[in-house]
């Protein structure tokens, strides 16, 4: 059977940040910033911390280039840094990223299928996002918008693939009853 | 289980990257970057000698054009480098007729486009593609044509007029002298061959 090379599209350019080529590292920085910067936006919930993320994420990226063996696309590596740099500043806000048990009642008292059939709404999703507690909004968003699987969230937070498997299940709904207070508030 | 949220944030994805850093943010990266390596690591790579078959009876028509387009081009800018600045939308809008601008333009192309159609139509006149002599002399006139065009862009932007003007004097002088060249190579075939065959009628 034919093997699939997997080539990064961007290889080239991250060869030339390598060599510290300033013009390859602005390229580079156009392409991922405003995205890594949504991801960060997302995870720490501060427009400050995320753009301290970011600019930490670059200099690191960039100098630490040659750890960079190419087994992912330099996208995924660069965004997991900044993945690592986001939950580390919502750490330090001494806030424990996991609070199963500040929330499990509120789980186990939604039953299933409720606010299921809701139209939803791009802007309304993100405001709901906005308003999650600290725990169910990192992983949510790493399950709902960054493409991780549950085994790859339990990896970067240091938990069990279970326990992010409640902790989304019961993330998604706190989710939709907030997305059902806006509409009813309005 | 079906997750529907799922399916609706995936579908409306790029729409939830709705925020912006800063603009500046990348100068404060690029200020505490290590400084960019000298010039040696930006080796071109080397590239293959290739050797092109040149016919030197043409090169020296296109190395005299693409000469005076160069001296045109350099001489524009000197001039114009304190005052003047070319403006390509200026360039592009030719708002102002020719007529105005260079008047002297219409007198040498109606002196020589008559001369030079005549000779053409000379030209058409011998069977071209048997002697195969058809593409040279298309290749030769796109040539001439593509930097005659160049050269009246430049009529509009630049501040030395006469020296555009010049270069567009000799281009047409120069299609003159290259049909000359033809229609004489063509003659010569001709009594070639004229001779030939009363040769052939003699004996």
């Amino acid at each position: 059977m034919e093997t699939l090379e997997y080539t990064d599209v961007n290889a080239h350019v991250v060869a030339r940040c390598k060599a510290g080529d300033r013009k390859a590292q602005y390229e580079l920085y156009k392409l991922y910033s405003k995205s890594m910067f949504n991801v960060s936006m997302r995870i720490t919930n501060d427009y400050t911390e995320a753009e301290d993320v970011l600019q930490e994420s670059f200099l690191n990226a960039f100098r630490e280039l040659h750890t960079f063996k190419g087994d992912s696309t330099f996208g995924s590596w660069l965004k997991r840094i900044v993945i690592n740099k986001s939950i580390t500043k919502v750490r330090s806000r001494r806030l424990q990223v996991v609070q199963i048990e500040d929330h499990q009642d509120f789980a186990e008292e939604t039953s299933e299928g409720d606010f299921e059939d809701m139209e939803y709404k791009v802007e309304s999703i993100k405001r709901a996002i906005q308003q999650l507690p600290d725990g169910y909004r990192v992983v949510l968003t790493l399950y709902l918008l960054e493409g991780y699987d549950h085994g790859e969230i339990a990896e970067v937070l240091g938990i069990s693939e279970a326990t992010s498997k409640s902790q989304y299940s019961r993330a998604r709904k706190k989710l939709l009853s907030l997305m059902e207070e806006q509409a009813l508030s309005r | 289980m079906k997750d529907k949220l799922k399916d609706f944030v995936h579908a409306h994805r790029e729409e939830f990257d709705s925020f912006s850093p800063r603009p500046d943010l990348w100068q404060d990266i690029s200020a505490e970057l290590p400084a960019e390596p000298e010039p040696e690591q930006k080796e071109e790579p080397v590239k293959e000698a290739r050797i092109l078959p040149l016919n030197w009876n043409v090169a020296w028509r296109y190395a005299a054009a693409v000469a005076v387009l160069v001296m045109v081009a350099i001489s524009g800018r000197y001039y114009g480098s304190g005052t003047w600045q070319r403006d390509p939308l200026l360039a592009a809008a030719q708002p102002v007729s020719l007529d105005k601008i260079a008047p002297e333009v219409k007198q040498i192309e109606t002196r020589f486009v008559g001369v030079i159609e005549q000779k053409e139509a000379q030209l058409k006149e011998y069977d071209l593609k048997a002697l195969g002599m058809e593409k040279e002399w298309e290749r030769e006139a796109t040539a001439l044509d593509s930097a005659y065009a160049e050269l009246k862009k430049e009529l509009y932007t630049t501040p030395n007029k006469e020296v555009v003007v010049e270069a567009m004097r000799e281009n047409l002088k120069m299609r003159i002298a290259i049909l000359n060249r033809q229609l004489q190579v063509l003659e010569n075939i001709q009594t070639v061959k004229q001779q030939v065959s009363n040769e052939t009628k003699t004996l």
